[in-house]
Parts: C-alpha cells; structure tokens; sequence
C-alpha cells in the first residue's frame, strides 16, 4: 500500500491511540461464523446452531445487545466448543474440505504451500486482516507441533486455533501490537479497521472479500472510495438484515407475548403465531420504506403502506381477507410504525397508557423517564386505577396521576399514551371503550366514546392540541427533536459503543441531512456508517456498566 | 471431586491395609469421619419477584415466641399448627426441620423501592453501578472451590416479560472490573453446557496454551488501556479456566438426565422449563460438577401473565402486586412455591449412607426476593424492609434448622424519610439485611477480606440510616443467633 495517504496522523511521531477492545456480540459472532465459513457449510453443521446457542447471551447495558463489556469462561467455553466443531468437521468432511481449502487433499499431509494458502485465505478473513509475519511463524509453528503429535489432527487443532484468536473473538481493537512509530504501516492497520467498521457497522458480521480487497489496496483512506464500497455495501442484503436489527432492539417488539388476552376479547382473531406475523408485517413495512421507496423518518412515521397476508393482522387493520393487489394502505386511523400490531399489541385485554407514552418519550424522543419513587408518592400512588365502568382509560388515569408529585413524569407520559387510545389492547382501532356494568344480568355494557385530544408535549409546552394517533405520528415525523433521537440511536447500534461528546455534536447536522430535502434513512443511514469508519479511536470512551 | 471420592466409606476403604486388624467400630468411626470428611459447601440462590404479601407469606396462626435475644425471637416452626402461610404449605410441612425463616431484615438501601433483582445478593438498590453479589463472591472463593471447579456458577433463569429482564440477578467482579452475570434462558443449553458431548481434550489444551501467547503479546502494547488490560488479563484466565476444566473429565459416573419436553418457549412452558433446571441442578449437584447456582423463577418485577392458572387472567404478576384483590396473587405465589417444594423434594434425598445426610442437608439454599415482605392491601410500595428469607439446608450443619426468627422491635416503625417519618403501613424495624448477606458468605466460609474491596468494611449499602435506626456495628458481624 506504498504512497497511500490518509487521516493517520503520526505528526507527532507516535503511533495513533489503540481502538478499545469490543468484542462480537453472539448475533454477531454467529453471523461472522456463518460468513467465514458459508452457509451452505453452516447448514450442513447440525451441532452447530446448538453450540453457538450455548455462549451465553448478551446483556443490554447499553440498550442494544451489540454494546457489551460482559466476558466470562462461559464465554470462552463457548468459543471453544464452536472452533473445536468446526475444526473437526472442516478437516473431517471432504466436501466440507474441498471448499475451505481445496489443496488439502490429504488432510494429514499439508504442503507448506496449501498451509500458506490456508494463512492467506481462512485465517486472513477469520482476522480480517493480513497476518503479522510473527502471527504465521506462531501459527505454523503451533501445526508443526501438532503434526508431530497427531499428524491426523493438526488441521483440525490449527482451524481451532485461529477461531479461538482474539484477533477472530473481537471485532475491534486486538489488530497487532505496534511499539514503535512506522507510520506507513499504522495507516494498513487503519485501512483494515475501517474495514471492520464498516462491516460491523453496517452488516453485523465480517466484511466480504471485496470490502478486504479495497482495505489491502488502501482504498479506505480514500473518501471517495471508501464511498463506492458504502455504495456497494448498503445494496447487500445484509444491509437490510442488520437494519432489521437495530428496530427489533430500537422498538422493542421483539418480546412480546400474545398469551394473555382473554377469548371474548380475542373474538375470532386467531392468536396463532400473531405475534411472528405481526413482526414480519412491521419489517416488510420497514423494508419498503427504507430501502425501496428510499423514505425517510417522516415517512416512517406515517406511511399507511400494509404488506401482509396475515389474516388476523389483517383483520385487526379492518382489511379485507385477501390483500389488493399494487399498494394496499391501511385506514386512515392509523400511520406509521407505531400504529403497527407488533408495537401496539402487548399481551392483554387493556392496553397500557403509561408503556406507550413512556415508550414514545424514551425511544422516540429520547426524554430519560426514572421509574416512580414509592418513598417520595403518597401511599396507593402505584396502584393503577380500578375498573370502572362510568369511565374511560383515560378518565382513570388522569385521576390516578393528577397529583402534581405524579405529574412531574406523567405530564410528559400521559399525552402520548392518550393519543394511543384509538387502539385497544391488540391494535384495533376503536371509537368507544366498551366496560360491563358489575352484577347486570343479563350483562349489560356501558360505550365511553374514545377522547385521544392531546397536546402531546413532544417539543415543548406551546404545541397545538392534535387528536389522535396518526396525528401524533405526524408531528413526530416532522419534530426535529424525534429526528435527532432516532439519529441518535442509529449512531449508538451503529458504533457499538456509548457515544462520545464528538458524537453528539454530530447528531445535529445529521439529523438537517435527514430532515432536508431528499433525506432518507439510507441516506442517514450512510452517513452515520461512514462517520463511524473514519473517525479517530477514541481511548477515552472506556465508560463501563 | 466427585461425591464419590468424599465418601467416609471409600476414606476408610483406602486405609484397609492399615485398618486390617483393628475391630471396626462404626461409632468411632462415625466421630472420626464427623472431623475429616467433609461434603462440599453449595450455596443455591432462588429468586423471586415482586414481594410478598405479609399476611400469605408469614404464619398467621400464633406462634408461641422464645425471646433468644435483644429483638430476638425465636419458635421451632414444627411447634406452629397446620401450614405455615398460604404460601409456604403443607408442602414444605416435610421440610420444616431443615427450613429457617427470618423476618426483620431491613435492607436499607438507596433507591430502595425499586424492582432490581440484584439487591437480594447485593445489598444495594441501583441499577447503576453493578454491584458484585455475594453468589459470586462465593464462585470465586477458594473456600468453596479448593480447585478449578466443572464451572463455578449456573445462573439460569424461566424468561418471561418484564420490563426489568435485563437486570442480571448475579454481578461478578474480576479485578476491578465488575460484570453482569448473563442467566441461560433454555435447559437445553444448560444440559450441553453442563453435560457436554466429549470433545478432543489434547487439541483443547495446546490451544489454549497457544492463544494465550498470543494474548500475552497483546498485553505488551504500551497503548492499551488500563480497561483492556484488565479485560486481556480476565480473559487469560477464563482460558485457563477452561483448560484446567479441559484436564478433568467429567466425573465417572455422570450421565445426562433426561429433560421433559418443552411445548415452546413461550410463558405457559416456564413450568416445565423451571423443573428442568431443577433436574439439572440437582443432577449437577450430585456430580459436584457446580457449587454456586442462582435459579431465577423470573425475571426483576415479573410481567409474566399466568393465562395457565384458574382465576388468573387479562393481567401479570407485577399489576396484581398493586391489585387489592390479593386472590390471583396468592395463586400465582402457590405456584411457584409448590415448585420450589418440588425441587427441593429432588434434592431430598442421601447423600451420605453413614449419616442419612441429604443433598439439601449438605446445601444453603437461599430463597429471596427482590422486595421485602409488606401489607400489600394497604398498598404495596415496593419498599425493601423485611426482605423475604427462607434458608433451607442448613448448610451441612451450619446453620441451625427448624426456626422462625423474627428480629423485629415491636411496635417502631422504620422511618423512611430524612426528616423522621415513619411508614404506618409498614412492618416493624427490623435489623440490617447486610447481615443476612455476610452470614451467609461466613457460612459458606469466606472471610472479610474476599469480599471487601474498598478501606470501608463491610458488604452491600450502608448510606441510609434515617436518625440512626439501625446498629451496623463494625459491619462484620453476622446476624445474631443464626
């Protein structure tokens, strides 16, 4: 990479400052695994999804699972117990052999080129970088010994080997140990890790061989190029896939039951499976607007595109049976993503209107909410109000929350989750609430018309009165203040880490891009990727839960 | 080691040669192995959510008290008539001999309403910073490993909603860096984890001897921060975890059990899932393959709904803690505990031929919560105070079994805020939880200085203490009478 020229700055005639460790969270360790050795291979690997299952999982300190510290000898464990797998099965099964490495006809004779060639291709792209000259001395090495051993399992002990590196195990931050001040050759060691960060950033896994190609050829230095491979990189499906991720973990609908709604409130929905297809119908829409239609955070917000087959998600948008052809769009009343059943449906009969509005606050305009203080609240403060048939939802939880120590989060929660009241506990749209009157009989039922009128607060105090959902996700998608955060939370799935204060500064302009003309998700998108490629390790982030 | 190789039998058989010609004499004998053979220390933590209602968790029927102590109150629980609570029934009437329940202790901590699953084994009642626990204070002391353990804790946990679920129950502290302990969510795991298909044990150790060189390497870069060395330096050592584990087998003898089968993993299976991980546990047990477990039956402020139990619907656990209707609290409560009985009934059984000793005699089972015990049909604020305790096993001897102690001062209030206020509504002042936990850490047989870090002596929170209610002494000390 001779005559490369790039952000390294070695002025000062040291080397720049080591990236933090961060290692492969499990979805993205499984994802590089897959990639490293196909998926075609993987599928032939029964034991392998049951392995990989088995390293524990990650926990959410930092509201994705991408951001971790935890590392423990379960972990380890874990790691070992998936390269051992591999090891044995690549070395043992010849199809599996050939396409790993084809020069290993007899795989307890290698040929010191085949070994070379194993270096330079497995190795090489389970390091995502090129070996140190040490690191293939080590390496043969370590086959040698083996080979004097147990000639039959030295190419199984070496694949093992390689898959247990930290240079495999964490993504960012185990390249090479550098002690003294060769700049040319920091500025490779920058080129791969902007490999990586794009890929990580970007798929989730490990870059592909033509994102390596342009990192061995130093054009990750170069802004332009580093844009072609941005390009290239967002038209791959795994784009998609790992944008999927981020609004699983974003929105939180990943985990919700549908078990405990009761069977007359259920109707003649079918809850088999509702929740998988509600899921798949959010994503679809997501899809559509993100990468077909090119939209933004406001469209996001408001779209009323549908694309399901569902016959309950279906019937719980009032669509008929059978999807139209062309764009099918939802009644008007409802708008956007947060009008979708995988986020309204929350497993039981009334919805909740303080998780909806403090979902809204917390996730969309990024408003840290604190659980309430018990020592500080009146007591019966946290008893949520008792049914009562003479009044709505609403008209309980304005009682129950009105004391004005209560009002101190719940004038920023109630707004929101009030808007959302057009919908019950499942999604469906509804202009009264219905309540039976206790000890009737025959049982009779009172109608409380919906009253969703809120001035939502979402910005400030003086925004006009709006009514309804659709309305609110309006304002939301316009709000400068929803763009930022949704800005904000790309930037932190996206760099894995806590942000920085040079981060933050950043959202701002970020947030204009998406807000402006032609602004678009992608567009975003690309943007906080290639922020996240090209910035400078920063050692001072080392916050840890 | 195996149970096996603890056994005075097999002691007494492996000095035959010398033994020959003496009579054997199972009285001396007995005496004897009383002083060298000892079983392992196991410490199992079971938690749950949510508190406690105080009128179904304690006896209600009188309890004829022995004053043991200043505020020290003791009964034999085989003196109390017919099932102790509503919660703890008559299935636990076999274990009453081996139980010890405790009420009066307090856990005064910051932020001490809050749902944070931690605070049962950390004393403290924030998110924010993690605080090691005392489970894994035990995991990492020689005194209850004297050598690399098969693994030296299984956390697992029956997922189901929560707002809370990625609060961990364990926090392990390894140097100065402190971590969530992640639980596994699915038996199946766990078997694999604990019961592996054999792998190639040669190729294993060089492998680790080679990775950890090159993690050596990594440590000599000056740039690295002191963070990353740290972690560097951890995960040296899990690598030599895992390769001392790779030396041993697992233990002659052992064999899978076998799981039931799960419907899906959805909530109504958290049954089966939870008798599950008791079958693994206590087969683990019986292997010694583990001595520190922490068996989550939820996740911190459960939001499971229990659509499966009668009278129980359209709502979750954590609402029905704020519902004045206490009867589908009751139920689910039932549940649970009926469960903990089964698995304790698993663990019932002898260990020690000579001895009769059980499994569960051998083991300090811990049964906590989140929150303490409370009024809840005066309104249920999620306080801390008499946090629920139930110990079972005694731990091998001890700990002193078949006792109700109460150590609350009749008739004062604890006061909950700075400016002297009482809580009417609740129980009476009891004694610091820190206590419990450093009772429990000396049972185990660790000393101060595994568990304090910092020049401040001490385990858990120390900053609340409203006009100087509690006595925390040199903060050392054990609870009383235990």
């Amino acid at each position: 990479m001779a005559g490369a020229t790039g952000p390294v700055d070695c002025a000062d005639g040291r080397p720049p400052a080591r990236e933090p460790l961060s290692r492969l969270s499990k979805v993205e360790y499984e994802r590089t695994v897959r990639d490293l050795i196909s998926a075609e291979i993987a599928n032939g690997l029964p034991a392998l999804a049951g392995l990989i299952a088995g390293i524990p999982d990650d926990d959410r300190q930092g509201g994705f699972t991408n951001i971790n510290w935890s590392l423990s000898a379960d972990h380890v464990s874990g790691y070992l117990g998936v390269a051992n797998e591999l090891g044995v099965q690549i070395s043992v099964m010849p199809w599996i052999r050939r396409k790993i490495l084809p020069c290993a006809t007899d795989r307890a004779n290698l040929t010191a080129a085949c070994l070379e060639s194993f270096l330079d291709t497995f190795a090489t792209r389970a390091f995502r970088r090129p070996l140190e000259p040490r690191e293939r001395e080590d390496l043969l090495g370590f086959y040698s010994a083996q080979h004097a051993q147990s000639p039959a399992r030295a190419l199984s002990a070496l694949i093992t080997r390689v898959l247990i590196s930290p240079s495999f195990i964490f993504k960012h931050g185990a390249g090479p140990t550098r002690t003294g001040d060769d700049c040319d050759q920091a500025r490779v060691d920058e080129s791969y890790a902007r490999a990586s960060r794009l890929s990580y950033g970007l798929w989730g896994t490990m870059p592909d061989a033509a994102l390596l190609a342009a990192a061995g050829a130093g054009d990750l230095l170069d802004d332009a190029k580093l844009d072609t491979q941005l390009g290239r990189m967002l038209g791959n499906v795994k784009s998609r896939q790992w944008l999927r991720m981020f609004f699983r973990q974003w929105l939180h609908y990943e985990d919700i039951p549908v078990e405990g709604y009761s069977w007359p409130f259920l109707g003649t929905i079918d809850r088999a499976h509702l929740h998988d297809n509600a899921v798949v119908e959010l994503e679809r829409f997501i899809d559509a607007i993100v990468w077909t239609d090119g939209g933004s955070f406001r469209d996001l917000m408001t779209s009323r595109k549908v694309l399901t087959e569902s016959a309950s998600i279906r019937q719980i948008y009032g669509l008929p049976a059978t999807p139209a052809r062309g764009v099918e769009l939802a009644p008007g009343n409802r708008a956007g993503i947060l009008t979708r059943v995988a986020l309204l449906a929350r497993g039981t009969d009334e919805a909740s209107v303080v998780k909806r509005g403090a979902m809204v606050r917390r996730q969309i305009l990024c408003d840290p909410l604190s659980p309430p203080d018990p020592a500080a609240l009146p007591p019966g403060s946290l008893v949520p109000p008792a049914p009562d048939h003479r009044m709505t939802t609403r008209q309980r939880w304005e009682a129950r929350t009105s004391p004005p120590i209560c009002q101190g989060c719940h004038r920023m929660i109630n707004p929101l989750g009030f808007s959302f009241e057009p919908y019950d506990g499942i999604g469906r749209f509804r202009t009264v609430e219905r309540h039976l009157i206790p000890n009737s009989s025959p049982e009779a039922f009172t109608e409380l018309a919906i009253d969703a009128a809120v001035v939502p607060f979402a910005e400030s105090r003086s925004e006009p009165e709006i009514d309804g959902p659709a309305a609110l996700s309006a304002l939301l998608g316009t709000s400068r203040k929803a763009n930022t955060c949704f800005v904000k939370q790309l930037t932190t799935f996206v760099s894995g880490r806590p942000l920085g204060a040079d981060d933050l500064a950043a959202l701002p302009v970020l947030a204009g891009d998406l807000m402006g003309p032609g602004g678009s998700v992608r567009s975003v998108l690309k943007g906080v990727v290639r922020r996240h490629a090209t910035k400078e390790p920063q050692t001072d982030v080392t916050t840890r839960p | 080691m195996s149970r096996l190789d603890l056994s005075r039998r097999r002691f007494l058989k492996g000095a035959g040669g010398a033994a020959l010609a003496l009579p054997f004499l199972p009285s001396l004998a007995a005496r004897g192995a009383a002083q060298t053979v000892r079983f392992p220390r196991r410490f199992i933590a079971i938690f749950s959510a949510n508190g406690q209602h105080d009128a179904n968790w304690y006896p209600t029927q009188p309890v004829n008290f022995v004053q043991t102590g200043p505020n020290i109150r003791e009964a034999a629980l085989t003196d109390i008539r017919g099932p102790l609570s509503l919660v703890i029934g008559p299935e636990f009437d076999r274990f009453r001999k081996k139980m010890v329940l405790i009420r009066g202790l307090d856990a005064a901590v910051l932020n001490e309403n809050t749902h944070i699953a931690t605070k049962m084994m950390s004393g403290y009642g924030e998110a924010r910073p993690l605080r090691p626990t005392i489970d894994q204070m035990m995991a990492m002391s020689p005194a209850v490993y004297s050598r690399e353990p098969w693994l030296r804790s299984l956390n697992v946990v029956a997922d189901g909603q929560s707002e809370m679920k990625y609060l961990p129950l364990s926090v392990a502290r390894n140097g100065t860096l402190v971590s969530p302990v992640v639980p596994y969510t699915d038996p199946s795991v766990v078997l694999q984890r604990m019961f592996p298909t054999p792998i190639n044990q040669d190729t294993r150790t060089s492998v680790i001897d080679s990775v950890a060189g090159e993690m050596r390497s990594l440590l000599a870069d000056p740039r690295l921060s002191t963070d990353d060395r740290q972690r560097l330096d951890a995960h040296v050592s899990f690598l030599r975890q895992v390769e001392k584990q790779s030396l041993r087998p697992l233990p002659r003898g052992t064999s899978r059990p076998a799981l039931v089968p799960i419907r899906d993993r959805d909530e109504p299976s958290a049954g089966e899932i939870l008798r599950n991980y008791a079958t693994l546990i206590v087969s683990s047990i019986k292997s010694d393959l583990c001595r520190v477990y922490g068996l989550q039956l939820a996740h911190s402020q459960e939001q499971r709904s229990f659509s499966w139990l009668t009278g129980v619907s359209a709502t979750n656990h954590h609402n029905l803690t704020h519902d004045l209707n206490i009867e589908p609290l009751v139920k689910i409560n039932q549940w649970y505990s009926a469960l903990v009985a089964e698995f304790l009934t698993q663990l019932d059984v002898v260990e020690d031929p000579e001895t009769g000793a059980t499994y569960l005699d051998n083991s300090l089972v811990f049964w906590g919560n989140e929150s303490g015990v409370y009024n809840i049909k005066v309104g249920n604020p999620h306080y801390s105070n008499d946090m629920q305790v139930m110990l079972i096993g005694g731990a091998g001897g001890r700990i002193k079994t078949n006792r109700f102690i109460n150590y609350q001062k009749p008739q004062q209030k604890v006061i909950m805020w700075e400016d002297g206020r009482e809580d009417l509504n609740g129980p009476d002042l009891g004694r610091p939880y820190n206590e419990l936990l450093i009772t429990l850490m000396t049972k185990m047989g660790l000393t101060h200085k595994e568990w304090e870090t910092g020049e401040e002596p001490g385990f858990g929170d120390y900053r609340v203490n409203f006009k100087g209610q509690y006595n925390f002494g040199d903060r050392r000390s054990p609870l009383p009478n235990l």
